[in-house]
Protein backbone atom coordinates (compact mmCIF):
# COMPACT_ATOMS: atom_id res chain seq x y z
CA UNK A 1 0.00 0.00 0.00
CA UNK A 2 2.44 2.48 1.20
CA UNK A 3 4.48 1.45 -2.15
CA UNK A 4 1.94 2.27 -4.28
CA UNK A 5 1.66 5.91 -2.85
CA UNK A 6 5.18 6.40 -3.00
CA UNK A 7 4.75 5.68 -6.87
CA UNK A 8 2.11 7.48 -6.98
CA UNK A 9 3.75 10.24 -5.55
CA UNK A 10 6.64 10.06 -7.38
CA UNK A 11 5.16 9.96 -10.53
CA UNK A 12 3.26 13.16 -9.70
CA UNK A 13 6.03 14.95 -9.10
CA UNK A 14 7.81 13.80 -11.87
CA UNK A 15 5.03 14.91 -13.69
CA UNK A 16 5.25 18.61 -12.64
CA UNK A 17 8.54 18.75 -12.96
CA UNK A 18 7.90 17.36 -16.64
CA UNK A 19 5.58 20.15 -17.23
CA UNK A 20 7.45 23.02 -16.26
CA UNK A 21 10.63 21.70 -17.99
CA UNK A 22 8.55 21.86 -21.28
CA UNK A 23 6.83 25.37 -20.41
CA UNK A 24 10.30 26.24 -19.39
CA UNK A 25 11.38 25.49 -23.26
CA UNK A 26 8.56 26.86 -24.59
CA UNK A 27 8.97 30.59 -22.29
CA UNK A 28 13.05 30.32 -23.52
CA UNK A 29 11.67 29.97 -27.27
CA UNK A 30 9.17 32.81 -27.63
CA UNK A 31 12.78 35.18 -26.33
CA UNK A 32 14.53 33.59 -28.75
CA UNK A 33 15.61 35.60 -31.79
CA UNK A 34 13.83 35.29 -35.30
CA UNK A 35 12.36 38.44 -34.45
CA UNK A 36 13.26 39.27 -38.08
CA UNK A 37 9.83 38.68 -39.39
CA UNK A 38 7.36 41.40 -38.21
CA UNK A 39 9.55 44.15 -37.54
CA UNK A 40 9.71 45.66 -41.25
CA UNK A 41 11.99 48.33 -41.76
CA UNK A 42 12.02 49.56 -38.52
CA UNK A 43 15.06 49.19 -36.32
CA UNK A 44 13.82 48.15 -33.02
CA UNK A 45 15.55 50.19 -30.73
CA UNK A 46 13.27 50.67 -28.03
CA UNK A 47 13.02 46.81 -27.24
CA UNK A 48 15.96 46.48 -25.25
CA UNK A 49 15.31 49.68 -22.94
CA UNK A 50 15.81 49.39 -19.66
CA UNK A 51 13.99 51.57 -17.42
CA UNK A 52 15.07 52.34 -13.40
CA UNK A 53 13.25 54.51 -11.15
CA UNK A 54 14.45 56.88 -8.44
CA UNK A 55 13.12 58.96 -5.46
CA UNK A 56 13.24 62.15 -7.97
CA UNK A 57 15.43 64.04 -9.85
CA UNK A 58 18.22 65.04 -7.82
CA UNK A 59 19.08 60.80 -7.73
CA UNK A 60 20.29 60.30 -10.87
CA UNK A 61 19.85 56.30 -11.99
CA UNK A 62 22.69 53.73 -11.04
CA UNK A 63 22.72 52.74 -14.73
CA UNK A 64 24.86 56.08 -15.29
CA UNK A 65 27.71 54.77 -13.64
CA UNK A 66 28.46 53.21 -16.84
CA UNK A 67 28.20 55.83 -18.79
CA UNK A 68 30.75 58.88 -20.04
CA UNK A 69 30.98 61.88 -17.49
CA UNK A 70 29.43 64.03 -19.97
CA UNK A 71 26.57 61.59 -20.71
CA UNK A 72 25.46 61.71 -16.90
CA UNK A 73 25.64 65.88 -16.82
CA UNK A 74 23.32 65.66 -20.33
CA UNK A 75 21.25 63.06 -17.90
CA UNK A 76 21.20 65.78 -15.01
CA UNK A 77 19.79 68.41 -17.49
CA UNK A 78 16.64 66.22 -18.49
CA UNK A 79 14.29 67.02 -15.74
CA UNK A 80 14.85 71.30 -16.04
CA UNK A 81 13.55 71.01 -19.55
CA UNK A 82 10.95 68.87 -19.71
CA UNK A 83 8.48 71.04 -20.79
CA UNK A 84 10.79 71.33 -24.08
CA UNK A 85 11.48 68.07 -24.66
CA UNK A 86 8.22 66.83 -24.55
CA UNK A 87 7.45 68.73 -27.68
CA UNK A 88 10.54 67.62 -29.70
CA UNK A 89 11.20 65.22 -32.31
CA UNK A 90 13.31 62.45 -31.89
CA UNK A 91 15.15 61.16 -35.22
CA UNK A 92 16.91 58.14 -33.62
CA UNK A 93 13.91 56.05 -35.02
CA UNK A 94 12.40 55.37 -31.91
CA UNK A 95 9.38 57.33 -32.63
CA UNK A 96 8.46 54.46 -35.38
CA UNK A 97 9.74 51.63 -33.28
CA UNK A 98 7.06 49.11 -32.31
CA UNK A 99 6.78 50.47 -28.62
CA UNK A 100 7.23 53.87 -29.75
CA UNK A 101 8.24 56.69 -27.58
CA UNK A 102 6.03 59.97 -28.02
CA UNK A 103 8.62 62.36 -27.89
CA UNK A 104 12.88 63.04 -27.21
CA UNK A 105 11.95 63.25 -23.79
CA UNK A 106 10.78 59.55 -23.61
CA UNK A 107 14.43 58.67 -24.39
CA UNK A 108 15.38 59.89 -21.17
CA UNK A 109 12.51 60.04 -18.91
CA UNK A 110 9.80 57.72 -19.46
CA UNK A 111 7.45 58.85 -16.59
CA UNK A 112 7.23 61.15 -13.61
CA UNK A 113 5.50 60.03 -10.95
CA UNK A 114 2.35 61.60 -8.34
CA UNK A 115 4.78 60.63 -5.77
CA UNK A 116 7.60 62.54 -7.66
CA UNK A 117 9.35 59.60 -8.01
CA UNK A 118 10.97 59.34 -11.48
CA UNK A 119 11.57 56.12 -14.18
CA UNK A 120 14.51 56.88 -16.18
CA UNK A 121 15.18 55.21 -19.80
CA UNK A 122 18.46 53.91 -20.41
CA UNK A 123 17.59 54.14 -24.02
CA UNK A 124 19.44 57.62 -24.79
CA UNK A 125 22.83 57.13 -23.01
CA UNK A 126 23.54 54.74 -25.64
CA UNK A 127 21.80 56.97 -28.58
CA UNK A 128 23.97 59.39 -30.45
CA UNK A 129 21.16 61.10 -31.79
CA UNK A 130 19.20 61.51 -28.97
CA UNK A 131 21.60 62.78 -26.52
CA UNK A 132 23.45 65.38 -29.51
CA UNK A 133 19.46 66.52 -29.84
CA UNK A 134 19.66 66.69 -25.91
CA UNK A 135 22.65 68.97 -25.78
CA UNK A 136 21.48 71.58 -28.34
CA UNK A 137 18.28 71.86 -26.49
CA UNK A 138 20.33 72.77 -23.59
CA UNK A 139 22.64 75.46 -25.19
CA UNK A 140 19.28 76.84 -27.07
CA UNK A 141 17.36 77.48 -24.17
CA UNK A 142 20.34 78.84 -22.14
CA UNK A 143 20.28 81.41 -24.84
CA UNK A 144 16.32 81.97 -24.50
CA UNK A 145 15.15 80.22 -27.80
CA UNK A 146 11.60 80.00 -26.74
CA UNK A 147 10.54 75.89 -27.21
CA UNK A 148 8.89 76.42 -30.79
CA UNK A 149 12.15 77.75 -31.64
CA UNK A 150 14.06 74.82 -30.13
CA UNK A 151 11.96 72.55 -31.90
CA UNK A 152 11.93 73.86 -35.54
CA UNK A 153 16.09 73.97 -35.28
CA UNK A 154 15.87 70.83 -33.74
CA UNK A 155 14.15 69.22 -37.05
CA UNK A 156 16.33 71.72 -39.52
CA UNK A 157 19.19 69.75 -38.27
CA UNK A 158 17.90 66.40 -37.68
CA UNK A 159 15.84 65.47 -39.58
CA UNK A 160 16.56 63.51 -42.26
CA UNK A 161 16.64 64.69 -45.86
CA UNK A 162 13.63 64.28 -47.96
CA UNK A 163 11.34 63.15 -44.99
CA UNK B 1 -0.14 20.65 -0.26
CA UNK B 2 -1.62 19.60 3.05
CA UNK B 3 -3.06 16.53 1.37
CA UNK B 4 0.31 15.78 0.37
CA UNK B 5 1.51 16.07 4.22
CA UNK B 6 -1.35 14.12 5.01
CA UNK B 7 -0.30 11.53 2.66
CA UNK B 8 3.50 11.34 4.23
CA UNK B 9 2.19 11.13 7.73
CA UNK B 10 -0.47 8.72 7.43
CA UNK B 11 2.24 6.22 5.69
CA UNK B 12 4.94 7.51 8.25
CA UNK B 13 2.95 5.56 11.50
CA UNK B 14 2.44 2.52 10.61
CA UNK B 15 5.49 1.57 8.70
CA UNK B 16 8.27 3.24 10.44
CA UNK B 17 11.04 1.36 9.30
CA UNK B 18 10.64 0.37 6.12
CA UNK B 19 9.75 3.99 4.64
CA UNK B 20 10.80 4.13 1.06
CA UNK B 21 13.36 6.23 0.20
CA UNK B 22 11.86 6.69 -3.68
CA UNK B 23 10.25 10.40 -2.69
CA UNK B 24 13.56 11.97 -1.72
CA UNK B 25 15.35 10.22 -5.09
CA UNK B 26 12.34 12.06 -7.23
CA UNK B 27 12.51 15.52 -5.63
CA UNK B 28 16.78 15.07 -6.14
CA UNK B 29 16.00 14.59 -9.51
CA UNK B 30 13.25 17.52 -10.06
CA UNK B 31 16.00 19.59 -8.41
CA UNK B 32 18.64 18.32 -10.42
CA UNK B 33 16.18 18.87 -13.93
CA UNK B 34 15.22 22.00 -12.76
CA UNK B 35 18.85 22.98 -11.93
CA UNK B 36 19.77 22.21 -15.64
CA UNK B 37 16.71 24.14 -16.89
CA UNK B 38 19.12 27.36 -16.72
CA UNK B 39 21.95 25.42 -18.44
CA UNK B 40 19.99 25.49 -21.24
CA UNK B 41 20.01 28.25 -22.82
CA UNK B 42 24.25 27.07 -23.12
CA UNK B 43 23.11 25.38 -25.60
CA UNK B 44 22.47 28.44 -27.97
CA UNK B 45 25.53 30.32 -27.51
CA UNK B 46 26.68 33.47 -30.04
CA UNK B 47 29.74 32.62 -31.33
CA UNK B 48 30.35 36.36 -32.39
CA UNK B 49 29.49 37.46 -28.42
CA UNK B 50 30.35 34.64 -26.47
CA UNK B 51 27.14 34.91 -24.79
CA UNK B 52 23.83 32.78 -24.76
CA UNK B 53 22.02 34.81 -27.18
CA UNK B 54 18.61 34.67 -24.98
CA UNK B 55 21.09 36.67 -22.91
CA UNK B 56 21.58 39.60 -25.78
CA UNK B 57 19.58 42.81 -25.90
CA UNK B 58 16.64 42.08 -28.47
CA UNK B 59 18.35 44.65 -31.38
CA UNK B 60 21.94 42.32 -30.92
CA UNK B 61 19.40 39.47 -32.18
CA UNK B 62 18.60 41.28 -34.81
CA UNK B 63 22.23 41.72 -36.51
CA UNK B 64 23.53 38.72 -35.38
CA UNK B 65 23.90 37.71 -39.00
CA UNK B 66 23.78 41.06 -40.51
CA UNK B 67 26.83 41.00 -42.84
CA UNK B 68 27.57 44.40 -42.02
CA UNK B 69 28.15 43.32 -38.16
CA UNK B 70 30.70 40.41 -38.47
CA UNK B 71 33.79 42.34 -37.23
CA UNK B 72 32.51 42.19 -33.18
CA UNK B 73 35.43 42.92 -31.37
CA UNK B 74 34.91 41.31 -27.56
CA UNK B 75 36.04 43.28 -24.84
CA UNK B 76 39.02 41.24 -24.07
CA UNK B 77 40.33 41.28 -27.57
CA UNK B 78 39.62 44.71 -27.61
CA UNK B 79 41.92 46.12 -24.78
CA UNK B 80 44.54 43.71 -26.21
CA UNK B 81 44.48 45.19 -29.84
CA UNK B 82 44.28 48.91 -28.22
CA UNK B 83 46.94 47.59 -25.96
CA UNK B 84 49.48 46.58 -28.37
CA UNK B 85 50.42 50.04 -29.12
CA UNK B 86 49.48 49.56 -32.61
CA UNK B 87 47.90 51.67 -34.60
CA UNK B 88 44.05 50.78 -34.71
CA UNK B 89 40.10 52.20 -35.53
CA UNK B 90 37.78 50.86 -33.48
CA UNK B 91 34.10 51.84 -34.26
CA UNK B 92 31.93 52.15 -31.13
CA UNK B 93 28.67 51.70 -31.31
CA UNK B 94 25.62 49.93 -30.16
CA UNK B 95 22.97 47.89 -31.85
CA UNK B 96 20.32 49.52 -30.03
CA UNK B 97 21.11 52.72 -31.36
CA UNK B 98 19.42 54.08 -34.85
CA UNK B 99 22.17 56.68 -35.91
CA UNK B 100 24.58 53.38 -35.79
CA UNK B 101 22.08 51.70 -37.77
CA UNK B 102 21.92 53.87 -40.75
CA UNK B 103 25.78 54.41 -40.73
CA UNK B 104 27.25 50.86 -40.36
CA UNK B 105 26.37 49.60 -43.41
CA UNK B 106 27.35 52.97 -45.42
CA UNK B 107 30.68 52.78 -43.31
CA UNK B 108 32.09 49.04 -43.73
CA UNK B 109 32.09 49.16 -47.49
CA UNK B 110 33.97 52.18 -47.20
CA UNK B 111 36.83 50.35 -44.92
CA UNK B 112 36.66 47.50 -47.16
CA UNK B 113 37.05 49.49 -49.96
CA UNK B 114 40.21 51.15 -48.03
CA UNK B 115 41.40 48.09 -46.95
CA UNK B 116 41.06 48.82 -43.41
CA UNK B 117 40.12 46.56 -40.53
CA UNK B 118 37.76 48.05 -38.66
CA UNK B 119 36.36 46.21 -35.52
CA UNK B 120 33.57 47.03 -33.79
CA UNK B 121 32.11 47.28 -30.81
CA UNK B 122 28.47 46.84 -29.08
CA UNK B 123 28.28 48.82 -26.47
CA UNK B 124 24.72 47.79 -25.59
CA UNK B 125 26.33 44.29 -24.68
CA UNK B 126 29.37 46.07 -22.63
CA UNK B 127 27.66 49.37 -21.34
CA UNK B 128 30.26 49.89 -18.61
CA UNK B 129 32.86 50.60 -21.97
CA UNK B 130 30.88 53.91 -22.50
CA UNK B 131 32.42 55.03 -19.42
CA UNK B 132 36.10 53.36 -19.98
CA UNK B 133 36.33 55.12 -23.42
CA UNK B 134 34.51 57.75 -22.84
CA UNK B 135 31.82 57.20 -25.60
CA UNK B 136 29.27 60.20 -25.63
CA UNK B 137 27.51 60.39 -29.23
CA UNK B 138 27.09 56.46 -30.66
CA UNK B 139 28.34 56.02 -32.97
CA UNK B 140 31.92 56.78 -32.22
CA UNK B 141 34.52 55.70 -34.39
CA UNK B 142 38.16 56.54 -32.78
CA UNK B 143 41.57 56.00 -33.67
CA UNK B 144 44.07 54.69 -31.03
CA UNK B 145 48.05 54.85 -31.33
CA UNK B 146 50.69 53.39 -28.85
CA UNK B 147 47.89 52.29 -26.07
CA UNK B 148 46.35 55.78 -26.15
CA UNK B 149 43.20 57.33 -28.48
CA UNK B 150 44.70 60.00 -30.52
CA UNK B 151 41.40 61.08 -32.41
CA UNK B 152 37.47 60.24 -32.96
CA UNK B 153 35.03 61.13 -35.16
CA UNK B 154 31.25 61.59 -33.19
CA UNK B 155 28.08 61.60 -34.39
CA UNK B 156 26.73 58.70 -37.59
CA UNK B 157 26.41 59.70 -41.29
CA UNK B 158 23.19 61.33 -41.95
CA UNK B 159 21.50 64.69 -40.50
CA UNK B 160 22.96 66.22 -37.48
CA UNK B 161 26.52 63.97 -38.07
CA UNK B 162 28.55 63.85 -40.78
CA UNK B 163 29.16 62.64 -44.56
CA UNK B 164 30.01 59.85 -45.52
CA UNK B 165 33.40 61.45 -47.44
CA UNK B 166 34.00 62.86 -43.85
CA UNK B 167 34.28 59.25 -42.52
CA UNK B 168 36.14 58.31 -45.24
CA UNK B 169 38.60 61.00 -44.94
CA UNK B 170 39.10 60.54 -41.11
CA UNK B 171 39.98 56.83 -42.25
CA UNK B 172 42.46 58.17 -44.49
CA UNK B 173 44.14 60.29 -42.55
CA UNK B 174 42.58 59.89 -38.87
CA UNK B 175 45.45 62.48 -37.32
CA UNK B 176 44.47 65.14 -40.42
CA UNK B 177 48.19 65.57 -41.26
CA UNK B 178 48.65 67.75 -44.02
CA UNK B 179 50.17 65.80 -46.54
Amino acid sequence: MTRTRDWLLGGVILMLAGFLIVSGCGSGKDKDPSGGSGHGNHVMTTEGERLETTSGPDELPAFLLNYADRTVDLYADVYGHMHILQHLNCYCGCMEANDPHDSLLNCFINDVKEDGSIVWSDHGANCGICLMELQDTIVLAKQGKSADEIRDAIDAKFKPAGV
Amino acid sequence: MPFIIGLLEVRRQPMRKKRSKMPIVYAAVVIVLLGALYFLKYLNVSELYDKPVSDLNPATRELLKDPNYQNIILPGELEERIGSGEPTFVYFFASTCGFCRETTPILMPIAEELGIHLPQFNLAEFQEYNRKYNIVFTPTLAYFEGGQEVARIEGGIGSGGHSADEYRAFLQNPKGESS
